[in-house]
Order: C-alpha cells, then structure tokens, then sequence
C-alpha cells in the first residue's frame, strides 16, 4: 500500500510541475489516434412491462428498414435508424420467477425480481431483495473503466421506498448502484476541474494535493489500529477512492462539456422537485445529455438509465398523454374498482391499452433522443452510437400478467460491428416447454461485444449465478 | 423487514421470539440466561460513516453556512428500513467526488461570508498571525472531528494552513482557512465517528472516551456533531459516569435541535416522506389536490414532535391522541368544522375520537397505503405488522395474481374482495394475519377520508388480532390503536425500532438482556418516550464496547 501511495504522489507533483496541456496531451492523442474507438454498453430501462400486442414490428424476420415500422408500434419513433437497430425476439427471463436454485425459496416480488435479475441473472438476496452479485454494467466498467470509475449509473424520478424495485445495477452481492437522479450532479461528476483554460488550474492541482496528503496520513493511522475486517474494508474502499480521484481532469482527457446553455438550463433545475412526474421528461433528457457526454468524452464504458420504478412509475400528464393513473397501474388495466377483465366495458378502463401504447410511444421518442445524441458525437470509425450497444429493456413483458417471456430488447448501434444490427431476429425455441432464449446469453454476448474478455484472455463464456445460467455461450444469430 | 432474530424458511404460523416472525424458526432464543451478569455490550462498529443528514447538519453547525445543493448525494442504501445502518454506510467513488466537490464548494462559501467567517476567527483579520491561525485550527478541528488534535496532528493541519495562504485570491488568512476546511470536510475524522478505545476495564468491557460518548450523544439526540458544552464535558470527565451522560442527554433533549433527530428517526420508521405526490382518482376524488402531500408530511411530524418533545408524553399517547394539527385542505378530509388557513394550526385540533386515534389513523398513512381509487388492506396490514408489531412477513413463495377478484351481488366491498382474493389455505398462512390488521382501516377511504358506508353497504371493519400471543377482538382502527398503545408487543416494537436507529445497526442476540432490561424499566414508567431515549444513553451497549472483536 505505502508504495503505490507513493508513486501516487509523485504523479501528482509531476503534473503539478508541468504545464496542464502538456501533460494532458498524451493522454489525449492515445485516445484519439491508436486503433479503434472503445466500445460502450447502454442500459435504457423501461419499467412495468409493455403494450405487447403492440410493440414489435409488423414485419416477417429479417432485414429491418425504416418501412418495417408501421404507426401500430412506437418502434415507428425509431424507424430512422433502422439499418442500426437489432431487435430479438424470444429472449426469457433466467430463470423464471418461480425457480428456486440453492437459494430455496425466491424471494421478491415479481417486479423485484425482474429488476434485480435483468442485469446480473442473480437470485435476490433474502432480507434486502438485492441481487446476489454484479450486474453487467459494472463487469464492464470494472475491466474497461479508468481505475476506481464505475458505471455511470442515472435514474429518472423518484425511487420510492428504495428496496428492490429502485435498483438495477449492482457492484457485487447485496451491494445497489443507487443511481443519480439529479442531472446537474452527475454532470458535475464530470466536469471535474474549471476546464481547460481555467488559469487557476495548477493552484487546484495544488490545493487537492496538499488535501490529499493529510487525509492520507489519517488514513493510514486508522488503519493501522485493530479493527474489525468489516471496518477496515470499508475504510480501505474509501481510501482507494480517494488515491484514485484524477488530480486534474476526468475522462480521458477529452473535454466533458455540454455547450453553456444546455449546462446552464441543467443547473438551473429545482433539486427539490427533481422527483415529481412533472419533470420526468425534463430530468430525463438531461440525464442522457449526460450520459451520451460521458460515454463520448471517455468517464465510462458502461451506463445505465432507469426510468421509475417497477410497480410505480409516473402518472403521464404531457406529450398528448392525460392519464390519471400512474404506469403501473395502468400496466393492470382493472382501474375501475374491482375489475379483472381486460376488455371494457366490464369494469376495465376504458382505452388503457392505447394508454399504455402512448407510454412505450414516450420511451420511443427518448430512446430516440438518445439515440439522436450519441450518434451526434464523431469518432475516427463511426459515431459512438455506431460503437455502442444501447439496449431499450424492461423487467416484464406482459405486465398485466407479469410475464418473464418474450421480453422486449430494441439493441441500438452495433458496438463497432460486433453485432449483425438492421435486423428483426427469431429466437424462441420450443414455446410449449418455453425454451426461449435464456437472457444470460443476450449479457454473455453483450460483454464480449464491448471487449470484456475471460481471466484466461479468450472470450466470456457465461455471466450471472451458475444455478441461473444453465446454458452458456453467447447468442449467434445476434453477432456479425 | 430484515431484522428478525430467526431464520425464516416458511410463512405457516406464528412464532413469537423477541421479535415477532411470522414463520418457522430456527431461531437463537438463547442468551437469556446471560442477563444475570449484566447485558453485554452489543456489537458496534469503530467506523460509522456520517449519514447525509448528519453530513449536512454537522457542516452548518460547524460553518454557519446554509447547505446547498452540492450536498444532495447519492441516496444511501436503507437496511432494515434505516439509512443510519453502518452496513449500508460506504463511501463509493462517486461519493468520494461529492465528497470532494461538496468540500471545495463550501469551503469557498465559509470564507466569502463575512458572518460566517468572522464566527470562526478567534482574532482581528488584519493581525491575524500564527497564533491565532493555531487557535483557529485547534477550535474547528475540535469541533469537526469531536476531539483536540494530538500535537503531531496539529502540526500537520498548520503546515497545511501555511501551504493555503497562497493558493487562493482572499486574505491569507481567509485562504488558509479555506485550505483547511477543504481537509477538514474530507478528513476521515470528520466523516466517520471513530471510536478506538481499546482498554478493558476491570469488568472485561471496554469504556468509550468521554469524547466517544459526546459523539454518540449528540448524533443520537440531534442529528449533528456535539456542540462545546459537551465537548468540554467529555475533556473534563463527566461524562464517565451513567449520571454525567443523563445530565447531557436531558439537556440535548430539551434543545430545539433534539427535533431533528425525532424528525429522522420517525420519518423513516414511518416512511412517511411517501406521503407526498400522492395520486387519487380524478372522478372519485374530484377535490384532491397531491399538493396536500406537504400537509400531510408536516402534520404527522408536528404531531410527533408535540407528543414527545412539548408534551413529553407516551407511547400510548403518540399511538392514541385523538388531535391533530389541520389547515383548511386537512380539516376538510379529518371532517373538522371552522376556518382554517393553509398553513397548519399552531395548536392541535381535536378530532372526533371516535375516527382517530394516533399514528394509524393519520390521513397521511392511509392515503398513501391506499390505491387511486380505493382503500388497501393488504398495504395497511402489512405495514402495521411490519412496523408496529415487529412481525417478520415473507413475500409469497410462489408467483401471484396480483388483481383483486371483480365486484359481484356477492362481492361488494374491497374487505371481500380481499377476502376472496387471499382465501387459499397457501395464503392464509400469511394473509390470515394481514387481513384483519389491514381491515380494522374499512373507515378510510383511499385519501384516508373516513366513511360510514361503502358502496351501499355499512363498513365492517371488525375482526380480531393476535397480540401479546393471544386473539383479541376489536370494532375498528380505533380499537386496534388502542390495543398497540397498551401491548407489550407494540411497545416493545416501537423500543426496538429506536434501539436500531439509535445504535445504527439491526439487533443482535446478545442485545436480548438489553432490551429486556429496556422494557421493563419502560413499563413501569408508562413508557415515556423522553425516558426511553434517554434511558438507551444508560444501556451498557451505549457506553461501552465488548472486548471482541466482531468479524
């Protein structure tokens, strides 16, 4: 520990020595001129499940092009990128809510269960209903990030009571990423130092330096002392943390800047109504400015965005919709007091699947927004979007019936040709004994495409808990 | 609810240990037969992390400066429904650059505000020298990490204040200061309660420092770091004795600050910040405004601070006080005549006793246990046995629907349909027990408004509960308020939940002779909540720590 301390310092008076251009620069020029461009994974995560009957394109498999997608799908929103967009079909939950596995009993309700499994294929945790291990995002920015950077990790409104439906990424067993639902924080994560041309550049440097020096001493003097092992990891987390908060910029020494008006509306939000419904679009397009920024400027490989939570999720009051009912909820259809049938007008409510038709349409239009913004960002071999996988999920399908079948995936970009995108794939397997396509292999196949590789440098074979991935290897019919 | 003693493998009766669980257990049960020799100092950790709350408060007290935005982190992770738990109090990257960005932002503001500032210097600016540099150090340092600076320390802390005199654009002295508040608020002393006594005395515990206790006093009883008063009576010993810690925890109790700690405590056992942005059917609820939400939130926690602090009342008080605090929107939903502002009354209402009583029947827990368009038993039986009896509930083990069956000639009121819903023996196993604590609220309607009739049909809100290990029979939410106020269960309940918060983690078996000990003391004083907070600053879990150390 007390040598890597050291070299850590002595980085940080060298860059203190030298002008803060030169000692960015070859940082920079390694990102922007050796070799293909990093490629990124993009969790864009719906909740409550969709209008199924109304999703999927109206087209046989096969070749995607912008007249696949009729008004009969909110795919329509996104029929201009669709020589870039992958769409599998049959891809089921690992494993069904009922399993059990070694863990005994599941736990969890559905909703839990599904947004607790969709990225990490973990059992939850009886107690907390956190997920057993990692989720995928955090795999990847553990092998790929800068050291010490995790995932980014955003949310769109409020998380509820917290618990299990509030969380979707996971840095290990019981251990939620809470995502950030304030946009001008998780853009301030970014924006580290004052920029480029701040003169005050090296006082700073120097400023955290001197901080850095005194905590380290502390740090060290409680750790020498008997603590219990819980103790000392924890304050060994943090001290790692610290050692490894860039001096200077984040990222790989590009720019993380939006343009001043857009920081400037983003600055401007209410921290105290970031979680109302009213703002859920707002806060939402904000957060994938970030986002789309942080990926394109290097800070990370790997983001998730969760809008709501499942068995929540806002009441739709704009873009056309007047809903008085929030998503959940309307995702059940009986709004009327008790009503179970599906159809009006026996106690259902009238119209609510052309509400819930509305709502995918509203994810459309932002996955589009997205989409919009990361291709707006140039690389030497295409746009980041081209070099990315964005993945449009949901914990449900159906989710009047909360069903873990048939899941609805919309993969965006191709992760720099690693994935055979405009195309509309077939992936059930025998649907009477439901053997769809296992959703571990979607994640399998997702780590390779952005470069995750084996401890023995060949490709990841399987990912997620051994008794929940019973088939290993990575979806053919999805790569080039 | 995570926190049972036991370890639960099923949902088929009840078992009762220290704790209530619903399940088979294979419990510990144990310990009892320790309690002779004096409870055991339960497991605490040396570092706990400041929560965001605490984080904030400390730096106003510290600073004089209002908190900003830069503060509003990351949500931590709750364990066992409180965000206080050290397991759950890491510090992750991401909060290592708040904690980074948040310093440098606030250490600009403390010294651009020249009351703010003035307030920490001990000199004139202008002859500011090293002395008084020293004296400012060793003042706010004191303050920040609730101990004096050893002399190695100090020399450190002054080498940096030196190096800060040149790194900003204020006065040398402002710059230094700036330097060291920068440290001070990402200083593990600062973010972490330390507490690293480690000498057994002759009884094989090992006592806290007088500084130790000073901490866990004022995080405990106000939320923030300790003010100087107590500073200076853990340098000068008196808090080495159970008298000394009493003294100090009835003068922090009877400051205004004490508030904020019954405010967290109370929000988070009462989940009440759900009260807001609540949704209500349009066409049922033509009236209801979800800006009533702040109304809501703010009568449940005046309500609370009134019976405890002001009142200096009971348990049985806060479960069965028949008042509330109403402005016009409020006094309409309680049913109250008169003419109402829309702020809150300064003093309470009475309500009609016969439709309120405490907590339970608040409209704020019944609002937001309840759907858009109707009442939710099965959310307010939970929560009442969740929360009120301690009883552990698993969810179903098996996948459910979770649409209640359609109204019929036959089925008429939400209770039957619940009631028809949940009639499998597979869900009576739990159900058996949520249901009647959840249809005592048939009065309430889905904004907690109190009805007569439903549907057509007069309420039935009747049923019976098991409680204090026998069945007891009552009308309505009335009844059950009052049965929780003079239960052991409910009272025990609620002194759990306390000696949770309060030490920051989830009970251990060997807390049993502790909390035993709690109750019966608080039994034979009606269970005054004033005594029973300070009572836990008498505990031996509270002033010392066991020789062990815990994995």
């Amino acid at each position: 520990m007390m040598r890597r301390r050291h070299f850590l310092r002595g980085m940080g008076t060298l860059a203190v020595g030298l002008p803060f251009l030169e000692s960015l620069a070859p940082r920079r020029a390694r990102a922007q001129m050796s070799g293909p461009s990093p490629k990124r994974f993009i969790a864009f995560f719906e909740c409550n499940g969709v209008e199924m009957d109304r999703f999927w394109p109206n087209v046989p498999y096969g070749a995607l092009t912008p007249s696949s997608f009729d008004s009969n799908t909110p795919l329509s929103e996104v029929s201009s990128y669709a020589s870039r967009l992958l769409i599998p079909r049959g891809i089921s939950m690992t494993p069904r809510a009922s399993w059990g596995g070694q863990y005994g009993s599941p736990v969890g309700d559905d909703h839990q269960k599904g947004m607790g499994q969709k990225l990490t294929c973990q059992p939850l945790l009886d107690g907390s209903l956190y997920a057993a291990g990692i989720s995928v995002d955090q795999e990847i920015a553990n092998h790929l990030n800068p050291p010490n950077a995790p995932a980014l990790t955003l949310m769109v409104g409020g998380r509820g009571g917290g618990g299990g439906t509030a969380y979707i990424s996971f840095t290990g067993s019981n251990a939620p990423a809470a995502g950030r639902n304030n946009p001008w924080l998780a853009y301030q994560d970014l924006v580290g130092l004052g920029g480029d041309d701040d003169p005050n550049q090296m006082r700073i440097m120097s400023r955290r330096q001197s901080v850095l020096d005194l905590v380290s001493d502390q740090f060290d003097a409680l750790m020498s002392r008997d603590l219990s092992r819980a103790d000392h990891d924890k304050l060994e987390m943090h001290f790692d943390a610290i050692r490894d908060l860039e001096n200077g910029m984040s990222g790989a020494g590009l720019v993380c800047r939006l343009d001043a008006a857009r920081a400037g509306e983003i600055q401007g939000i209410d921290p105290g109504r970031i979680t109302y419904d009213s703002e859920f679009k707002t806060i939402g397009q904000m957060q994938m400015d970030v986002m789309a920024l942080a990926l394109a400027c290097g800070a990370t490989r790997s983001a998730t965005i969760q809008w709501g939570t499942g068995a929540g999720g806002p009441i739709f009051t704009w873009d056309g919709m007047q809903h008085a009912y929030n998503h959940h909820k309307l995702s059940h259809g009986n709004i009327v007091d008790g009503a179970t049938d599906t159809t009006p007008p026996d106690g259902s409510l009238a119209g609510y699947r052309e509400m819930l038709f509305d709502i995918d349409r509203f994810f459309a239009r932002q996955f589009k927004y997205l989409l919009d913004r990361l291709d707006s960002y140039q690389e030497p071999d295409g746009s980041v979007l081209d070099n990315s996988a964005v993945v449009w999920m949901n914990e449900l399908s159906n989710g009047l019936a909360h069903d873990y079948r048939d899941l609805p995936y919309v993969i965006a970009g191709g992760c720099g040709g690693y994935l055979r995108t405009g195309r509309y794939v077939q992936l059930f397997g025998d649907r009477a004994t439901d053997t769809s396509t296992p959703h571990n292999l979607l994640l399998t196949t997702l780590l390779n495409a952005v470069g995750v590789r084996a401890s023995d440098g060949g490709p990841v074979t399987n990912f997620g808990h051994p008794d929940y991935t019973p088939m290993s290897g990575e979806i053919a019919a999805l790569k080039a | 609810m995570v926190w049972a003693l036991a370890t639960l493998v099923g949902c088929s009766g009840l078992v009762r240990e220290t704790d209530n669980t619903i399940g088979e257990s294979g419990g510990s049960g144990g310990a009892a037969d320790a309690c002779d020799e004096g409870p055991t100092p339960g497991p605490m950790p040396r570092v706990a992390r400041l929560t965001h709350p605490q984080y904030r408060n400390s730096v106003q007290d510290l600073l004089h400066v209002p908190v900003m935005q830069t503060t509003d982190f990351a949500q931590d992770v709750t364990f066992a429904g409180y965000d206080n738990n050290a397991a759950g109090l890491n510090v992750s990257a991401i909060l290592t650059r708040d904690y980074r960005r948040a310093a440098e932002e606030i250490a600009a503001q403390a010294v651009a505000d020249d009351a703010a500032f003035d307030q920490l210097l001990p000199c004139e600016e202008n002859s500011a020298d090293g002395a008084c540099a020293q004296q400012l150090i060793a003042d706010l340092t004191r303050r920040a990490y609730r101990r004096p600076l050893t002399a190695e320390e100090a020399t450190a802390h002054f080498e940096l204040f030196q190096a800060g005199r040149t790194l900003y654009d204020g006065s040398e002295v402002r710059n230094g200061t700036q330097l060291l508040i920068q440290a001070v608020l990402q200083s593990p002393l600062f973010l972490y309660r330390v507490e690293l006594s480690d000498r057994q005395n002759g009884d094989r515990v090992i006592p806290l420092s007088g500084y130790e206790v000073a901490s866990r006093l004022s995080f405990m009883l106000w939320n923030t770091l300790p003010d100087t008063a107590l500073l200076d009576a853990a340098r000068d010993g008196v808090l080495d004795t159970p008298e000394g810690i009493e003294t100090h925890a009835r003068r922090l109790l009877n400051d205004e600050r004490a508030a904020d700690a019954v405010d967290d405590f109370h929000k988070q056992w009462l989940q009440y910040d759900h009260y807001e942005d609540l949704a209500k059917s349009p066409s049922l609820h033509p009236n209801w405004d979800p800006s009533i939400g702040d109304a809501l939130v703010e009568e449940t926690q005046r309500f609370i601070r009134h019976v405890i602090l002001e009142e200096e009342s009971t348990y049985a008080e806060l479960m069965t006080a028949s008042y509330g605090f109403v402005n016009q929107e409020l006094a309409e939903l309680y049913g109250v005549t008169g003419t109402y502002g829309s702020s809150l009354s300064s003093m309470p209402v009475e309500l009609d006793p016969t439709q309120r009583a405490g907590l339970i029947t608040k409209a704020g827990f019944l609002a937001s246990h309840a759907y858009p368009n109707q009442d939710s038993p099965i959310h307010r039986g939970v929560f009442v046995q969740r929360q009120f009896l301690c009883t552990t509930l698993l969810p179903p083990t098996f996948q459910i629907d979770p649409n209640l069956p359609e109204l019929s000639d036959a089925i008429r009121t939400t209770r039957q349909q619940v009631e028809e819903h949940t009639a499998a023996p597979e869900c009576q196993q739990c159900h058996g027990t949520i249901n009647p604590s959840g249809f005592a609220f048939s009065h309430y309607d889905a904004t907690g408004a109190y009805r007569t009739e439903e549907n057509g049909d007069p309420v039935d809100s009747s049923g019976s509960l098991m409680i204090d290990g026998e069945r007891r029979d009552f009308q309505d939410a009335v009844d059950v308020a009052h049965m929780l106020a003079q239960s052991e269960q409910g009272q025990r309940c609620y002194l759990t939940q306390w000696f949770q918060y309060a030490n920051g983690r989830v009970t251990a078996p060997e807390d049993v002779c502790t909390l035993d000990a709690l109750h019966e003391q608080m039994s034979e004083g009606g269970y005054n909540i004033k005594e029973l907070l300070v009572a836990l600053t008498q505990t031996r879990t509270f002033r010392y720590r066991a020789a062990e150390v815990s994995p």
